[in-house]
């Protein structure tokens, strides 16, 4: 009798717990397209951040633009809601500078040597800031000795300046969320920072 | 002796403090760890009494189905201003890629603390608003300032012949797809914000853009 009823309550119990969680996957899914289809019906572009997939879309009207491959991800503090966030400000060390222009002084011949703010000025790691305290600290893989001051700097982060932060956006009663997006590498980072523009709609699923 | 206990006696406050450091760092991750607990459970708080599977997959389905709808039939045309390249596209298949020139980004002042122009390539999404054979180039004022001359009161005296190429495709706000004489300096950002295209690129698109095209620009 006992071992029917263990297969019974093995049978019963593993669909149920199957249907449970894809319920669960079906509904943040949900929620991910019912934001998306806000976002793409209106003109302009947005973002996706699949942290599960580890990818992040850059989209128009439901089409895929540019997709950039994320090779580590880092979560920290308070959950995010599955919908729209806009970006409020791109921060870096060193943001990249605007050449002013000299009235009398354009030549095209000379545009070779003109500064122009290319790609190549963006820098590579950045935080952006999201509302709702929500911060993205984008970086590209580190490798080589070079690597050993940013890694041992981001190890020291995540382990004494994020719990403090979180402590004190906890006391505070304040969202705190910091993700941590490592990219391949320094140019598809660079294209990261190029693209997004603030106030660009994200959803971080 | 005496030595030894002022060490100690130092050493105490930054015992304290580390003490205190260490207490904060761990409560953080304590709260950390609380709430990426929750975070697993989000989609369900926020969907109290979903029903299962089956039941909401069609839903899902419907909402895929709902943004496809959105995205264009015809051709459409994307401009990566990072990379300066153009793709025009049918649905997910590229029909041709071309290198262009896109906005510098540069900053220019009006002597005397008057106008200011950043030139950028604006971003986000457009269409097709005009197509010219032949375009002229009307220049604006920053054209003007730009190379230190007065801007000229008769309009006749901002017309420029044979400087935008054979063909121009608007897409608003004075900003359009044209040709080049610095063909050299295609793949760089150097323009006022316009798009330059090689000539054959440019016949190219012409011919295949109309009036209502999207662009989509990053």
């Amino acid at each position: 009798m006992l071992p029917r009823l263990i297969s019974l309550f093995v049978v019963l119990a593993i669909p149920a717990n199957i249907l449970g969680y894809s319920s669960a996957l079906n509904d943040s899914e949900r929620l991910l397209l019912e934001s998306e289809l806000t976002l793409a019906k209106k003109p302009g572009l947005y973002f996706i951040l699949d942290l599960k997939d580890k990818r992040i879309s850059l989209k128009a009207r439901g089409i895929l633009l540019r997709e950039w491959e994320v090779k580590q991800v880092r979560y920290w503090g308070n959950p995010v809601a599955v919908k729209p966030i806009s970006l409020t400000d791109k921060m870096t060390i060193l943001p990249p500078k605007r050449e002013r222009i000299e009235p009398g002084e354009s030549d095209e011949d000379k545009k070779y040597e003109l500064k122009a703010l290319e790609l190549d000025d963006m820098p590579s790691s950045y935080t952006l800031s999201f509302a709702g305290g929500i911060f993205l600290r984008i970086r590209p893989e580190a490798k080589g000795w070079t690597s050993i001051f940013p890694m041992t700097l981001s190890t020291l982060k995540r382990h004494t300046l994020f719990p403090l932060k979180t402590v004190w956006f906890s006391v505070k009663k304040k969202p705190f969320t910091s993700i941590e997006i490592v990219l391949n590498n320094k140019r598809e980072s660079q294209a990261l920072y190029w693209a997004f523009t603030e106030g660009t709609e994200c959803i971080i699923f | 002796m005496s030595k030894k206990k002022s060490f100690v006696a130092a050493c105490i406050p930054l015992g304290a403090l580390l003490l205190i450091f260490m207490s904060l760092a761990i409560a953080g991750h304590l709260i950390a760890v609380q709430s990426s607990s929750q975070r697993k459970n989000i989609s369900v708080e926020n969907n109290p009494g979903q029903a299962g599977w089956g039941e909401t997959s069609p839903m899902n389905n419907d909402l895929r189905r709902r943004i496809v709808n959105l995205s264009p039939r015809e051709l459409y045309i994307v401009m990566d201003t990072a990379n300066n390249i153009l793709y025009l596209k049918k649905g997910e298949q590229t029909i041709r890629k071309c290198v262009i020139s896109c906005g510098s980004g540069n900053i220019l002042s009006e002597p005397g603390g008057g106008r200011k122009w950043i030139f950028d390539t604006p971003k986000g999404e457009f269409f097709v608003k005009s197509k010219i054979r032949e375009p002229y180039w009307i220049k604006p004022d920053w054209a003007f300032i730009e190379e230190g001359k007065d801007v000229p009161k008769d309009a006749k005296d901002r017309v420029e012949a044979d400087f935008l190429g054979e063909y121009a495709l608007g897409f608003g706000d004075g900003y359009f797809i044209h040709g080049t004489l610095y063909t050299r300096l295609l793949g760089r950002n150097v323009t006022h914000g316009c798009i330059r295209v090689g000539d054959e690129d440019l016949r190219e698109l012409y011919m295949a853009a109309s009036i209502g095209t999207k662009i989509f620009i990053f």
